[in-house]
């Protein structure tokens, strides 16, 4: 998975890749929820990818302190990135 | 007379004699006249008086015995074995009472009596026995005399509860229960001096542990240390055991708040006789005695009314040794609580279930909950720690909720150092992730959120969510970089907005000079967003202004300045002052407390907490050296000159990372951070130029 992709989920929810950020070698992403026409909602989660089998799972991410250090890095990528 | 008595008329003789003649070998000491007028040494005066009134009760068959157990009292005194029922009725404590105080109240009287004669000029005055005192000591001496009379009526005829008392504070006859007291004070100091030890034991223990986490560890401060997630929970309440023993207890509200925090900790449960033994309580109490007993006791002095009295009759009254809780009640509820803890397994907090309406917080957790003000808490800080059933465990559906600002619920708060309500905390973390800002609605002031103690529940782990399967990979066609600027925007400034309050709401020992580096973090983003606004679209306008709102929310609720958005001006106000000077007068406090972190923050940075919430993004951006900016262009320029790739660009790069690791001016995050860049940088150019070559080929075979 890399940003600027959509994936679509098992549970019928898809999500836009913005961002992505690496600790401890687990690939996280900053993702926005799509509407079904692919219209940006307001539902923002970070996300990590798990890679089973060949298959590829999301899992979201609810520690705080992995939060708070990706949200940084988003942050700062946004400042570095888009500035 | 039967021979009992023979043999106790001849014992009394022997000793009379005995004392006599002791007087007259000694080379030194002081010799005092007896009622006989004889000379005694002054240390057996008493005991010699004592044998003399035995002596005269006995000739006089008893008939002017004083009160019925004057004899057996002489007795003691004297050392005189009666073997009489009366005799075995008698406890040793009431022995060891009345020896105590006599001796005391005897050798007073006597000094006093000593004085007089010895002194030469002042005011003389005839006492109640008719001796002759200074007029200074009169009230001494009559009070000494009324104690006496008590003590011989085995303190029967006080006139009032505290009479006898009230006269050992005056005379300063020091009451044998007192002494008791000390001893078992000294036993009870030693008991907390070791359990003490055991406490800052494991304490140290946590320390230690704490220091070997690894960076991704979760780590949380308290009281200036940072502690393993894990492990915060266990040492918050062993603080509180630790400032209950400091307090010899005078803090604890129940007897059983200690055992409740110390079952929550590795160091577990206590026999109960060694917890009583520990907290200086008797655990058994004599149910058919107390229960006749005022409830009421001053220094342990206990009165019984006329039914106890008849009850307890010929045996010993000496409440001395009783301890009663103060109230029956208390009592009960002590017993019912013994019973409790020792036939039933509970487990305080993570036993309770969606039945049980309350939430599992001991007795003084939940008393101190209501009333206290944590400011008027001692050093130590008696810390909250709160159930599950304290935090609201709804799942919150992120976004709608977190737009607005629930203002009304703010305005109502108390300004006050208040603790937190019930629902102001999701236990499960993704809740209070997407929730938070809505939760947390009242204001609080910043020396609230500078000195709030650690309240949110953590001994619940944190909600594995489940692994979605992504069933389809597309490329998104229409998303362009300035887009997607707005949309990491919004989606930033709302993870931040809520995630700032959930990280404060972990971590206690966030400073107001840090909140300063985070309000001024929130208003910065606030204007980047504002300046997103001219160039996005309506939708975008809308994600835009949601983003401010969250954000101004997080700020109002760290704050506690009021946040207001003019609709037609499309300005933002704190407190009447306009973003932009308030974001500037921010910076500028945050500037000052950035280079006031210290300790605090390296900690932090070093444990692997380099969050928005602590170190803040403003210190890492606003403190950017020059060096960093330079590599950060550097790594720009690699990834857009791709004319050498590969081996070229690969050579540039390693010289590029090597250069960055040696670097002392840049932090390791900054390492980290520039290093990440290098390699995406590298997959980027490569993500081109197979593009590039894609293009070409599709090209040549058209």
């Amino acid at each position: 998975m890399k940003p600027n992709e959509i994936i679509d989920l098992e549970n019928n929810t898809s999500y836009l890749l913005l961002l992505d950020n690496k600790i401890d070698n687990e690939n996280y992403f900053l993702a926005v929820r799509l509407e079904k026409d692919d219209t940006p909602t307001q539902d923002y989660i970070v996300l990590k990818e798990i890679n089973e089998n060949n298959e590829s799972y999301i899992q979201k991410v609810n520690d705080p302190f992995i939060l708070s250090k990706l949200i940084t890095e988003y942050y700062l990528d946004l400042e570095e990135d888009f500035t | 007379m039967n021979t009992n008595l023979e043999n106790i008329k001849n014992s009394i003789s022997s000793k009379l004699e005995e004392i006599q003649n002791n007087s007259k070998t000694t080379v030194w000491g002081q010799i005092v006249l007896a009622n006989d007028h004889k000379t005694v040494l002054k240390s057996d005066l008493e005991k010699y008086n004592a044998l003399l009134r035995m002596q005269e009760i006995i000739n006089s068959n008893s008939e002017d015995l004083k009160t019925n157990h004057e004899f057996q009292d002489l007795a003691k005194i004297a050392g005189i074995s009666l073997k009489e029922e009366k005799r075995e009725i008698e406890t040793n404590s009431n022995n060891a009472k009345i020896n105590y105080e006599s001796k005391q109240i005897n050798a007073k009287l006597e000094e006093i009596v000593e004085y007089a004669k010895s002194s030469t000029r002042g005011q003389f005055s005839l006492a109640n026995d008719h001796n002759s005192v200074l007029k200074s000591d009169l009230e001494r001496y009559n009070a000494l005399l009324r104690m006496q009379e008590i003590v011989n009526n085995n303190y029967k005829n006080q006139k009032s509860k505290y009479e006898y008392q009230e006269l050992a504070e005056l005379t300063g006859v020091k009451l044998y229960s007192e002494e008791i007291e000390k001893e078992k004070q000294k036993q009870i100091n030693q008991n907390i001096k070791e359990e003490l030890n055991n406490v800052n034991n494991r304490i140290n223990t946590i320390i230690k542990e704490s220091q070997k986490a690894n960076k991704y560890q979760p780590i949380t401060i308290i009281n200036n240390k940072p502690i393993l997630l894990d492990y915060s929970r266990e040492y918050k309440v062993l603080i509180a055991m630790q400032s209950y023993l400091e307090n010899n207890f005078a803090n604890m509200k129940k007897d059983f708040d200690y055992m409740d925090l110390r079952i929550q900790t590795e160091l577990g449960q206590m026999p109960d006789e060694k917890y009583f033994a520990l907290i200086g309580k008797e655990k058994v109490l004599n149910k058919q005695v107390s229960s006749k007993l005022p409830t009421s006791t001053k220094n342990e002095e206990i009165k019984l009314d006329n039914n106890s009295k008849k009850q307890v009759e010929g045996k010993s009254p000496t409440p001395s040794v009783i301890e009663l809780p103060s109230t029956l009640e208390n009592e009960n509820k002590l017993e019912e609580k013994s019973n409790n803890y020792f036939s039933f397994n509970i487990v305080p907090e993570k036993g309770v279930t969606k039945n049980n309406p309350e939430p599992s917080v001991s007795n003084a957790q939940k008393s101190e909950e209501n009333t206290h003000n944590f400011s008027s808490q001692p050093a130590s800080s008696i810390i909250e720690l709160p159930s599950k059933n304290e935090y609201n465990t709804r799942p919150e559906n992120m976004v709608n909720s977190s737009l607005a600002i629930n203002n009304k619920d703010a305005q109502s708060a108390p300004s006050v150092i208040e603790l937190p309500s019930k629902n102001e905390y999701n236990t499960k973390q993704e809740n209070a992730i997407y929730s938070l800002s809505q939760n947390l609605n009242s204001h609080h002031s910043e020396n609230y959120l500078a000195t709030r103690p650690f309240t949110i529940n953590l001994d619940e782990p944190p909600v594995e969510e489940p692994k979605i399967k992504v069933v389809a990979r597309r490329a998104c066609k229409w998303i362009s970089k300035h887009k997607k600027q707005i949309l990491i925007a919004v989606g930033v400034s709302l993870l931040m907005a809520s995630l700032i309050i959930a990280l404060q709401a972990l971590i206690p020992a966030i400073t107001s000079m840090l909140q300063a580096t985070e309000v001024a973090n929130l208003s910065a983003a606030m204007i980047n967003n504002g300046a997103l606004w001219g160039d996005a679209i309506a939708s975008e306008q809308v994600a835009l202004h949601a983003a401010n709102t969250s954000l101004a929310s997080a700020i109002e609720t760290m704050t506690g300045t009021k946040a207001l958005y003019d609709v037609q001006t499309g300005i933002w106000t704190f407190g009447g002052t306009e973003l932009t000077k308030f974001a500037t007068a921010m910076g500028a406090n945050a500037a000052n407390a950035i280079s006031q972190v210290g300790a605090i923050s390296k900690g932090l940075l070093t444990t692997g907490i380099v969050g928005l919430g602590l170190t803040g993004i403003g210190s890492a951006l606003k403190n950017k050296s020059s060096e960093y900016k330079s590599y950060l262009q550097e790594i720009k320029n690699l990834e857009n000159n791709t004319y050498n790739f590969p081996d070229g660009m690969a050579d540039q790069a390693h010289e590029l990372i090597n250069d960055i690791r040696m670097n002392s001016n840049l932090n390791k995050d900054e390492k980290d951070r520039l290093i990440r860049k290098i390699k995406e940088s590298i997959k980027n150019a490569y993500n081109k130029l197979n593009y590039v070559e894609d293009a070409l080929e599709e090209g040549v075979n058209r």
